[in-house]
């Protein structure tokens, strides 16, 4: 994988590994100025080794996260290019006709033979070519195998004819072990057939097996059975519409001698199109495309019959599309890993927080006998920066084996569609590495600091710190202190005005920002910056920023105004606002905010981390209200109460420990539950019964075979006709040639165009999601199709710009300023061009499919149009609806068809059975996905086993004396585990609830892209799996220090300090 | 060894005296063992105290008082010898039925009070009773109550971070007596207040003791307090050495309770 977020791999690891060399450098510079405080820091690494531990593994998290999303692109990126390299062999790029037409960009029209005699023109031009070594003319053609004696068929062949004589250039056939095959040597009437074939047809080599083209059989002895490669007619193509189009085609092939082939279609001397091999073997070769691209241009240009030939550089276009979809696939991961990063982010600055507690008193003696507050910060650093780069060394290697279990379960799930091997790279290892450190050294610093901020009396003492109340109160009833202790600060201000303005503007607002902080805290910068944000995201109409800067803008105000009014009341309607913000439709809060249009997936991420934020906010000052409850239930069980009234009175006195770890656990369930929602409501929108808009079965003809009519071929066959009940057809033509532009608009985009014809129209079930002003119903709207006029209806997905930026670039899109959200909408022009014959049209849109039927893709036009437009389609289908009375299953009537006309190789499917295994892909990749996110679960868990130890040190008298006076070491642990679960309970509910919310409103409320849901699905099991889950494994986080607590000898405890 | 035997004398002595025995112990001995390094904390003490009566054990640092004292109250276990609370033998009992014992039987006042920072002051008192599954309502009342009984009715939901030290051992103290046990453990309960509310402590606790009849066993290293009580015990290096019997120093305390 070379690039991410448009950003080549190798910079992002120049700049990540410089960030982390400056980190490093921080800590060296420690180290040599302060070799005391150097070692002092190194020696608390191996005091507590459990400590250590979970330190290492808290830690960890986040560079295993990064190391993951970036390894499974690699073994994506990496899978699909062996794949490509795979059956490509040495072809590097082919040639073909592309028609008199001025479109922008390469396009293939492999239907329309060439001159095979231009290789040899093109051959002599490029004797003396460096980057070329080969030339070859291919012809290829559709048609059914056969293999009767072992009673085995395949619908649709590529038999692909090769020039015996220039196959050494292409590194010959091989078989799958690698040995050559005597191509040229074959007996007359043998053929080579791709492995997969042969497995297909249970046909080895010496056996017998028929070809029909055009209706005639053809038999053919196989010779030899080679590795699947485009040489031997494997090769994969997306169709272009209709069902079939949710996944890929695979297509099996028989290689013959290019002149037998030539003689059974009367295509003597032509060929489809001509294979060309760079110099250099099957992954070098790529390399060098753009000179020999180059080349050919040139030589094309030199010869007779070149004018009309496109390059097409399939294995370049091949390499860099699996790098695309390596990328998209990492950029997924990244983006759905940054809630747990963010989680993770928190346990690491938790982690700190805790060895500050713990270390109160040390540091307070050495802040005592003459310690700087930085010195201990830099202790800190030093000492983190050590477990840093332990820890994120485990975590790269971890991630890596995380990755690696996702691409065994990806392999299981895309089953024969790809074989994905796991791979990793050392630079995306590093980048991992780095960016890991880099984060984790980050939240250090910021622990460091402000950890080191203590009283040194109360921390020698083990005092609670005064300084957070202090602060709330400042205003009120010692501002006379504060501003008697910020007087140094003060008359430093001309000076510092004078020195700094004019010569270093950023450390002045460095200094104003320190003497507006000692006053006022952090509130003001927040809210100035997040008011910047929200300006910015008005004037730019964009949601990320304005979104970003209105939740920071109103937390920098609660900060401000707690110094005035009571904090709960502040954080409760200052957090409370803001989730209605977050969980309002969009329209609602227009009405008072400014319309900044509609945000990108990045906005799951800062929805999520502010949703969060607030809610643990709203909690944690109204906890006791909610713990209350937890304590009148206690109440109704007497022998739990007093491990009840423990479990819930520390919580509400921690509001810090208690509050990070809810909103870790509820950031990550968050992420999971939205994830679990949004993709059942997409399955149960996208793939239900509807989808099949009313159709039970395809039947897609053979284009070597074709059929006008399948009623009239199903007729005397031994298909029960009764069972049918309509038979609609729709034709298309291939994807590459369906070139389609917004009027206006230079460059051609491609887009599944299709035309149907009657039948179709009448029978289909296909309803509209909007339709075009001036038509009153969607009958009126098919009733204009059926009429023949030059308009068309067209799928919702030509509305959609694509998020990820891993999608087909060429790809057509509907103009942006075309609103479909609406019952009805604008018309609109398209122009459709034949790539074949040069002739563009101008047909208007005047419907939208429904995005429940989800199987029709691309623009509908009438039947007669399409034909007048591009004549001869390049494929047809035909669609069959079955009497629901016949009682006939659809699967088995599918294969009676394929069976009844398999000379003419159609390729019949039960659609219900496609859409099944879609929804069994979808939901196999949406359960790896939420696995992905559920490693964020051990963040939280490993938050609470910090907690949970830490509270065993922490509260070993006050446990001593509970045991003292009575309380069972069965209460004790029961009140460690409640606590626990009250916290995880109150993070997992709080997140699902979120989740559930942010998706009901963008589901229900139409702002989840143009899908139009009609009904808002809960993932009950899968919610409910999460919690059980999370708090299954928060129980047993917290069964070890529970343990600890409850066999604590009691006088010890009481004798400990 | 002439002060053990002197000990060993004195006691059987009051032994044979005293019928209504609490505490009796019989040759108690622990050891600590930590790592190479082995403490003989106590090395066969006896000793017996009578219902109602308020002793003091004192001593240098580290001769055994605390230890002592947990053995006694069945905190800690003993590696030989026999302790009999009301005739009880706790070493006899499971953990949790001696658990059970001390939550009915007992009460406990510390050196550093071991309030619970995260309750109320009148919810920290209440502990013992909820343990004791009391009824809440019940509970709250007892609790309010023996916190008015220590003079902190007003103070009752501070919490022990908003109150003074002597303030916080009379919450120890209200929680110690909340379940009105039959003996009250006291390790150091002055050790950390100046000597005015020292006094005041103790003054309290010699009210209570004098009001409930019930048995107070204080562990102190301060002359002034010990000689409050009815009786000292002095230990050294893990031996009782002395048992002075204080009667008109009782009768003095009661009187200035009275007072």
């Amino acid at each position: 994988m070379s690039d991410i977020f448009g950003l080549s791999m190798t910079t992002i690891l120049m700049v990540v590994v410089s960030i982390m060399a400056a980190c490093l450098a921080t800590t060296a510079v420690i180290g040599l100025r302060n070799r005391v405080i150097f070692k002092m820091a190194l020696r608390n690494i191996p005091r507590r080794r459990a400590q250590t531990i979970l330190i290492m593994v808290g830690l960890m998290l986040s560079t295993l996260i990064i190391a993951a999303a970036l390894t499974t692109g690699d073994t994506l990126d990496h899978s699909i290019t062996a794949s490509t390299y795979d059956s490509l062999g040495e072809v590097d790029e082919t040639l073909a006709y592309v028609g008199e037409t001025d479109s922008e960009g390469v396009v293939s029209v492999n239907n329309v033979p060439i001159d095979a005699a231009l290789a040899d023109r093109l051959e002599a031009e490029l004797a003396d070519n460096p980057d070329i070594d080969g030339v070859m003319p291919v012809l290829t053609v559709s048609a059914p195998a056969v293999n009767d004696a072992a009673g085995r068929s395949e619908p649709q062949v590529v038999v692909t004819g090769l020039d015996a004589a220039r196959l050494p250039d292409f590194g010959e056939l091989r078989t799958a072990g690698g040995e050559e095959i005597d191509f040229a040597g074959l007996p007359a009437g043998s053929a080579v057939i791709s492995d997969d074939l042969a497995a297909a047809l249970d046909a080895g080599t010496g056996d017998r097996i028929t070809i029909y083209y055009e209706g005639q059989p053809q038999e053919l002895t196989v010779g030899a059975v080679a590795d699947g490669s485009i040489l031997t007619g494997y090769q994969q193509q997306m169709a272009n519409a209709g069902p079939a189009s949710i996944g890929e085609v695979e297509l099996l092939g028989v290689a013959v001698p290019l002149d037998w082939l030539q003689s059974l279609t009367g295509l003597e001397g032509q060929a489809r199109f001509i294979a060309v091999s760079n110099a250099g073997g099957v992954e070098d070769g790529a390399e060098r495309t753009d000179a020999a691209v180059e080349a050919l241009e040139a030589a094309l240009a030199n010869v007779e019959g070149g004018e009309q030939i496109g390059i097409n550089p399939l294995k370049q276009d091949a390499v860099e599309g699996a790098e695309t979809f390596g990328a998209t696939f990492t950029t997924l991961f990244l983006v759905m890993g940054l809630f747990s990063i963010a989680a993770g982010v928190l346990l690491i600055f938790m982690i700190f927080m805790m060895l500050a507690a713990e270390r109160r008193s040390e540091m307070g003696m050495a802040r005592a006998v003459g310690m700087t507050r930085s010195h201990l910060a830099q202790g800190f650093i030093t000492e983190g920066t050590a477990y840093d780069l332990g820890a994120a060394l485990i975590g790269a290697a971890a991630g890596v084996l995380v990755a690696f279990g996702i691409a065994t379960v990806l392999d299981r799930t895309l089953g024969d569609t790809l074989s994905i091997t796991p791979y990793a790279t050392w630079r995306s290892l590093a980048v991992a590495y780095a960016l890991g450190v880099s984060v984790t050294f980050l939240t250090i610093i910021f622990a460091s600091v402000r950890s080191s901020r203590l009283n040194i009396v109360a921390a020698i003492r083990d005092l609670p710190e005064q300084d957070a109340e202090e602060r709330g109160a400042r205003p009120r009833w010692s501002w006379w202190r504060q501003v008697a202790a910020g007087a140094p600060l003060l008359a430093r201000l001309p000076l510092e005005l004078l020195w700094n303005v004019v010569l270093i503007p950023l450390k002045f607002l460095v200094f104003a920002f320190k003497l507006q902080a000692h006053y006022l805290g952090w509130g003001p910068s927040i809210t100035v910056v997040g008011l910047a944000f929200a300006l910015l995201g008005t004037a730019a109409t964009n949601m990320f920023s304005f979104s970003l800067g209105l939740s920071l803008a109103v937390l920098g105000l609660m900060l401000l105004l707690r110094a005035w009014l009571p904090t709960r009341l502040v954080y409760t309607s200052g957090a409370g606002l803001m989730l209605l913000y977050w969980l309002l439709p969009p329209d609602v809060t227009n009405t008072v905010l400014p319309d900044v249009g509609d945000g990108g997936p990045e906005m799951l991420v800062v929805s999520g981390i502010f949703m969060v934020l607030y809610s643990t906010l709203i909690i944690m000052w109204n906890a006791d209200l909610i713990v209350g409850f937890v304590s009148l239930l206690g109440r109704s069980f007497s022998s739990w109460l007093p491990a009840v009234k423990m479990a819930v009175a520390y919580p509400l006195s921690s509001k810090g420990r208690a509050g990070m770890t809810i909103a870790m656990f509820s950031i990550v369930v968050f992420a999971l539950v939205m994830v679990a929602t949004i993709s059942t409501n997409f399955r149960e929108l996208l793939l239900t019964e509807d989808a099949a808009a009313g159709w039970d079965i395809e039947v897609t003809a053979n284009a070597s075979n074709p059929i006008d009519d399948l009623g009239q071929s199903l007729a005397g066959t031994s298909v029960n006709a009764d069972a049918i009940n309509a038979i609609g057809r729709v034709d298309g033509i291939s994807e590459p040639n369906s070139l389609v532009r917004n009027p206006g608009d230079d460059a051609w985009g491609r887009y599944p165009i299709n035309g149907a014809d009657q039948s179709y129209i009448d029978n289909a079930v296909v309803e509209l999601q909007t339709r075009a002003e001036g038509y009153e119903s969607d009958e009126a709207v098919w009733q204009a199709i059926s009429s023949g006029h030059p308009v068309a209806v067209i799928d919702y997905r030509a509305f959609e710009s694509d998020e990820f930026g891993g999608g087909d670039s060429e790809r057509y899109v509907a103009p942006d300023e075309i609103d479909i959200g609406g019952d009805t909408f604008q018309p609109f022009e398209i122009e459709l061009q034949s790539a074949r014959s040069g002739r563009t049209e101008t047909i208007t849109v005047i419907g939208v499919i429904d995005s429940s039927i989800s199987t029709l893709r691309g623009i509908y036009l009438p039947q007669a149009v399409f034909a007048d437009i591009y004549g001869t389609p390049d494929i047809s289908r035909f669609y069959v609806q079955l009497n629901e009375s016949a009682g006939v299953d659809e699967a088995e009537f599918a294969a009676d068809i394929q069976g009844a006309l398999r000379t003419s190789g159609v390729r019949a499917e039960s659609i219900m059975e496609q859409i099944e295994e879609q929804q069994a892909f979808s939901s196999s990749f949406f359960t790896l996905m939420q696995g992905f996110m559920g490693l964020g679960l051990f963040v939280g868990l490993a938050a609470l086993g910090v907690v949970s130890f830490r509270a065993v040190v922490e509260r070993r008298q006050q446990i001593g004396m509970l045991r003292a006076i009575g309380y069972q070491r069965g209460m004790v642990a029961a009140s460690f585990m409640l606590e626990s679960l009250i916290t995880a309970t109150l993070g997992v509910l709080t997140g699902v609830g979120m989740a559930l919310a942010l998706s009901y409103n963008l589901i229900a409320g139409g702002n989840m892209g143009d899908e139009e849901f009609t009904t808002f699905v809960i993932p009950a099991p899968t919610i409910a799996l999460v919690i059980v889950a999370a708090l299954a494994a928060a129980a047993l986080m917290t069964w070890i220090p529970a343990r600890k607590a409850a066999t604590v000898p009691v006088s010890e405890a009481l004798r400990y300090e | 060894m002439t002060a053990q035997l002197l000990t060993q004398t004195e006691t059987t002595n009051r032994r044979a005296a005293v019928k209504d025995l609490i505490i009796s112990a019989n040759d108690v001995v622990k050891t600590y063992r930590t790592g190479a390094v082995t403490v003989n904390a106590l090395r066969g003490v006896d000793l017996d105290v009578a219902r109602g009566e308020m002793i003091a054990i004192m001593g240098p640092s580290g001769c055994g008082k605390t230890t002592l004292l947990n053995s006694l109250a069945g905190l800690d276990t003993i590696d030989s010898g026999r302790v009999l609370i009301d005739g009880q033998d706790l070493a006899g009992l499971s953990d949790a039925e001696r658990t059970r014992y001390r939550a009915q039987r007992m009460g406990f006042v510390f050196q550093f009070y071991n309030l619970l920072p995260v309750l109320s002051a009148v919810e920290n008192v209440e502990l013992p009773l909820v343990v004791s599954k009391t009824l809440p309502k019940e509970a709250r009342e007892r609790a309010h109550a023996m916190l008015e009984r220590v003079g902190l009715g007003r103070w009752a939901d501070h919490r022990p971070a908003e109150l003074s030290g002597g303030q916080r051992q009379r919450v120890t103290i209200a929680r110690a007596l909340v379940n009105d046990p039959a003996i009250v453990w006291a390790d150091e309960p002055t050790g950390d207040l100046d000597s005015e509310t020292a006094d005041e402590i103790m003054d309290l606790m010699i009210e209570l003791n004098r009001t409930h009849r019930q048995t107070f066993v204080i562990v102190t290293h301060d002359r002034r307090i010990g000689e409050m009580t009815d009786r000292i015990v002095r230990m050294k290096d893990g031996q009782i050495v002395t048992s002075d019997d204080r009667p008109a120093a009782r009768e003095a305390s009661k009187a200035a309770a009275a007072e």
